[in-house]
């Protein structure tokens, strides 16, 4: 199985605080596909929110996203849309 | 926040009081408005302290189960708590809860303390609390004041969680008509306490701005916070009072002091019966003189509450809890979205966006510390300095003005080069956003803060570059009688009364009116009901005050004349002395409201 990478900026204004946190979490879990972030040396589990919560990364933040599993192409185009949508804040 | 100092957990004063205790006084944070006494009940959140146990291999699935069922008490009572609040805070306050479901359910961490439940063999209640644990700590190291309250929900999931493996029972029963002691309050404390017709809440901790504090204005239960060691004074039953408009605790209170609670709690009940119906009122004098009556406001969860007490807009929003939060200047978008939710929220009712009053030490390094900031770089001097924080915040502004009810207002006017340059600067900044095709109000209003002397003195001058003006009377008095208010030694010639004072008000309102613009008054001294009648003879056109105060306010304009007031203004800007308007103005008030003054306004 092959991995798909991605890099994101953060556009929220005050980042991943709790609501695009929120979101973004409930939409991984609607895949299969195991995803992780990271942010400089710190590596999450997409599907934690408490993971994310730690994260703590501010508007402006690049993150890499991972996708790995059966339905990763799909994962990936959905989560890097929210991210280019500044999850529905605006 | 505002910070309380330590010796705050001394008693102000002791005296004999009732049943022979000693009567005890102590001063917090008053975070939430009212009065009320009853018995206490002092709750101390367990201290979960959690040993480590562990278990032998047939007892896995057993723990296991116990973890899940744990789970799912803890995910029932939380779903109670947010139907709860969704009903009593509306959804935007209740969505804390929402937080919680999810942190409960988060697979990781299930993942992880099942984990460690399988091959560490531990304890449940011990795996909860040390898989919590690591990510409590990340969070407590950050720096950023958004996280360490996310901590705090974070210990409350693991609290709830842990408590249920213990199987105990939430709280206990909390007999109705208490006023809650507690270290600190959690949100969901302060919702399911509600139920049980709590009459006030004292904690050693927390801030105007906790959680916890906001969802006690919201229910309209008074608060006091930040009174460290009260827990070691207060009786588990002892007769309290407790006082949210000063932020007093009353502890075994005089025979004295009860009396006059119960009288203040019977005047404010009579009186806010008749205040209420003010709520959809004009703030009109007998002779149909029309005033605006405004609101001060600083976070987006007062609107409701401002609303709610009838105000007829927003007459100063200040922007700078925006920066004060992050310690950095917030972004286009991010200041964009809490402009345009509180727009949106007041329309149509007007609301007035105080560019960024905030001085030099918040830009430059502690090397470069100014020696007297109050007259350094600060408000719109900083700003024009810092055109790319200015740009942003103006088009933020900007583009929350579509629906028509946005104003914005310019502080620290010194002389009319520096007004004409903030003019100048926002006319450039909406060519830019009209170049960009990006919609905002044409008609926006503009106005000048008057708050420093100089500015008084040309009123004239600036009136012609503005549509309003809005007088700033917390530094206009400061800067006028040289008088730092908070320093104890001097504080008492801080005097709104004093000639200088009220002259320079009226020239102010002269220039405006001659000038054809409107002019409010945004400091304290509005919602100071003694100079309610004074401003509004002397022609202010807008009050603008702290939400609290607002329906007293228009009950007192509403109650005069504007002829009457116009003579009270002009006896009081013949007195010679502070001292002198307070000798006849005091007790005309008392004489003409008397339930007013005996309450809480002081």
């Amino acid at each position: 199985m092959i991995m798909i990478t991605k890099e994101v900026t953060v556009k929220n204004r005050a980042g991943l605080h709790t609501r695009p946190a929120a979101a973004l979490v409930k939409n991984a879990a609607k895949y299969k596909s195991n995803f992780y972030i990271t942010k400089n040396n710190m590596r999450i589990n997409g599907k934690s929110i408490i993971g994310v919560m730690t994260l703590a990364a501010a508007q402006g933040t690049v993150l890499t996203l991972e996708f790995e599993g059966e339905d990763e192409e799909e994962a990936a185009r959905a989560i890097v849309q929210l991210f280019e949508d500044g999850f529905g804040e605006e | 926040m505002a910070k309380n100092d330590d010796s705050s957990s001394i008693p102000l004063t002791t005296s004999n009081g009732k049943n022979g205790k000693n009567e005890k006084i102590f001063r917090g944070i008053a975070a939430a408005p009212g009065i009320s006494f009853g018995l206490a009940y002092v709750y101390s959140q367990m201290e979960v302290v959690i040993r480590r146990t562990d278990i032998t291999l047939g007892e896995v699935e057993s723990e296991l189960l116990l973890y899940r069922q744990a789970l799912e008490r803890s995910a029932e009572e939380l779903e109670k708590i947010y139907d709860l609040a969704k009903e009593k805070l509306g959804e935007s306050l209740a969505e804390i809860f929402q937080g919680h479901l999810m942190m409960l359910h988060d697979p990781v961490l299930t993942e992880a303390i099942e984990n460690r439940v399988r091959g560490r063999l531990n304890k449940a209640e011990y795996a909860v609390a040390s898989e919590f644990e690591k990510y409590a700590s990340r969070l407590r190291d950050s720096a950023d004041d958004l996280l360490h309250e996310r901590m705090q929900d974070l210990e409350d999931v693991k609290n709830r969680l842990i408590r249920n493996l213990q199987r105990k029972r939430l709280t206990g029963t909390i007999e109705g008509g208490r006023i809650i002691f507690s270290r600190k309050l959690t949100p969901a404390d302060t919702v399911l306490f509600s139920r049980h017709n709590v009459l006030g809440y004292v904690t050693e901790t927390g801030g105007m701005t906790s959680h916890a504090a906001i969802i006690s204005r919201s229910l309209n239960i008074p608060a006091v916070v930040a009174v460290p060691g009260i827990l070691n004074e207060v009786n588990d039953g002892d007769l309290v009072i407790i006082d949210g408009y000063k932020g007093l605790v009353y502890i075994n209170p005089s025979d004295t002091h009860l009396a006059e609670c119960r009288k203040k709690i019977a005047e404010i009940e009579n009186i806010a019966k008749k205040l209420e119906t003010l709520r959809d009122l004009h703030c009109e004098t007998t002779d149909g003189h029309v005033v605006e009556l405004a609101a001060n406001a600083e976070f987006v969860e007062e609107v409701e509450y401002i609303r709610q007490q009838g105000a007829d807009g927003i007459g100063l929003y200040r922007t700078e809890h925006l920066y004060l939060l992050r310690e950095e200047f917030p972004s286009e978008q991010e200041q964009f979205l809490v402009y345009h939710e509180i727009a949106e929220a007041m329309h149509p009712r007007p609301v007035i966006f105080r560019v960024f009053d905030i001085g030099g030490d918040k830009v430059l390094d502690s090397s470069a510390r100014e020696g007297n900031p109050f007259m350094g770089w600060r408000g719109i001097r900083l700003l024009l300095d810092q055109p790319d924080i200015f740009r942003a915040q103006l088009r933020a502004i900007l583009r929350a003005s579509r629906g028509g009810n946005v104003k914005i207002m310019f502080p620290m006017i010194s002389g009319l080069v520096v007004l004409k340059a903030a003019v100048d600067f926002l006319d450039g900044v909406k060519e830019e956003l009209r170049h960009e095709g990006v919609p905002f109000d044409e008609e926006i209003k503009v106005g000048a803060m008057i708050e420093v002397p100089s500015a008084v003195l040309i009123a004239d001058v600036l009136a012609r570059e503005v549509d309003f003006f809005s007088i700033g009377t917390n530094d206009l008095i400061q800067y006028l009688l040289a008088v730092d208010r908070g320093n104890e030694l001097i504080s008492e010639l801080y005097q709104e009364f004093h000639p200088a004072v009220l002259h320079a008000i009226r020239m102010v309102i002269e220039s405006a009116h001659r000038n054809n613009i409107w002019v409010g008054l945004c400091g304290e001294m509005a919602g100071n009901p003694y100079a309610t009648p004074l401003l509004l003879g002397m022609g202010i056109d807008e009050f603008s005050v702290i939400p609290s105060v607002l329906p007293e306010i228009k009950h007192i304009v509403r109650s005069f004349s504007f002829k009457e007031a116009e003579e009270l203004a002009r006896r009081a800007l013949d007195a010679k002395t502070h001292e002198e308007v307070r000798e006849w103005l005091i007790p005309l008030m008392h004489d003409r409201f008397p339930e007013f003054f005996t309450t809480t306004m002081t």
